[in-house]
């Protein structure tokens, strides 16, 4: 068979989709999917928000704490506040590292 | 170009935007995942997948290339990974399609016969013939789509087109006998 007759013979190879809605069903599944992409980024703003309004709150609460006195505990109350100081800093801590990673994460893949 | 104001809308968060390539390749697309997966449905589950991922990724595209060769190359990497995963067997036998189409044959539709003998050819080859006689690519392209080397491709394509005719010479006397 000559190249060309071969050509013409191929150009008869294209299918058409048979599915009517095709268009729309890659379509929506793309909005949902950019729904999604959105939505994940804004709930990742508000946690860096919170996150630091947090951490501002604790600062000011372990600030405002050195200065009361607990009678009830009596001579150990400074080291149940550094317990309580130093329990704060690790959530504080590991909250940030968390929603670091996962920002990091989700920026690369987003 | 226009291809290129289009991608420059959808990064710019105009999600409707990508219509306009779903609208232009999804029949390329669906013929070459035909060629690879052999079977219409999952060609149509392959090509979506595709342009969702296309559209997932395409702050990527660089515009070194042709933006459908970038398309197509997802679309030709979806479809391997399908029959991959569901180790898709092909025969190379015309005995599925005497079975099937007795009747059909009669229609004396050359584009049938065709896509007929495509789909019973291996993947590899059926896909090599639509990307260069139908998509009308050259090799280097080819090249960048399937990630396959140029010798590759070369002793694909040329035996693609033997079997090709081979078969359509089988089919047609199959097809000569049925009526006689």
């Amino acid at each position: 068979m000559e190249e060309m007759d071969f050509k013409n013979m191929m150009q008869q190879s294209k299918l058409e989709i048979q599915f009517p809605d095709f268009e729309e069903q890659v379509m929506t599944q793309i909005k949902k999917k950019e729904a999604n992409r959105r939505s994940v980024w804004k709930n990742l703003k508000m946690s860096w928000l919170f996150l630091f309004i947090g951490a501002f709150l604790g600062i000011f609460v372990t600030q405002f704490l050195t200065d009361i006195q607990l009678p009830f505990i009596g001579e150990k109350s400074k080291l149940v506040l550094l317990i309580a100081e130093i329990f704060i800093v690790l959530v504080v801590a590991s909250q940030f590292d968390s929603l670091l990673r996962f920002t990091i994460k989700k920026r690369d893949k987003l | 170009m226009v291809e290129e104001l289009y991608i420059k809308k959808i990064l710019n968060g105009d999600t409707e935007a990508f219509r306009y390539f779903v609208t232009q390749y999804k029949d390329l697309a669906f013929s070459l995942a035909v060629s690879v997966v052999k079977d219409e449905f999952t060609a149509a589950d392959v090509v979506q997948e595709a342009f969702v991922k296309a559209f997932e990724h395409l702050k990527s595209f660089k515009g070194k290339s042709k933006f459908s060769s970038w398309l197509m190359r997802i679309v030709i990497n979806e479809a391997y990974k399908v029959v991959r995963r569901n180790k898709v067997n092909y025969t190379d036998e015309l005995l599925e399609l005497e079975e099937i189409s007795k009747d059909a044959l009669k229609e004396a539709d050359q584009k049938f016969y065709v896509n007929e003998v495509l789909k019973i050819m291996a993947p590899n080859e059926s896909l090599v013939l639509r990307l260069y006689y139908l998509n009308e690519n050259n090799i280097l392209e080819i090249c960048e789509m399937t990630g396959w080397a140029e010798s590759k491709v070369k002793v694909t394509l040329h035996r693609a087109r033997k079997s090709m005719e081979q078969k359509m010479k089988k089919l047609l006397s199959t097809e000569v006998e049925s009526l006689i």
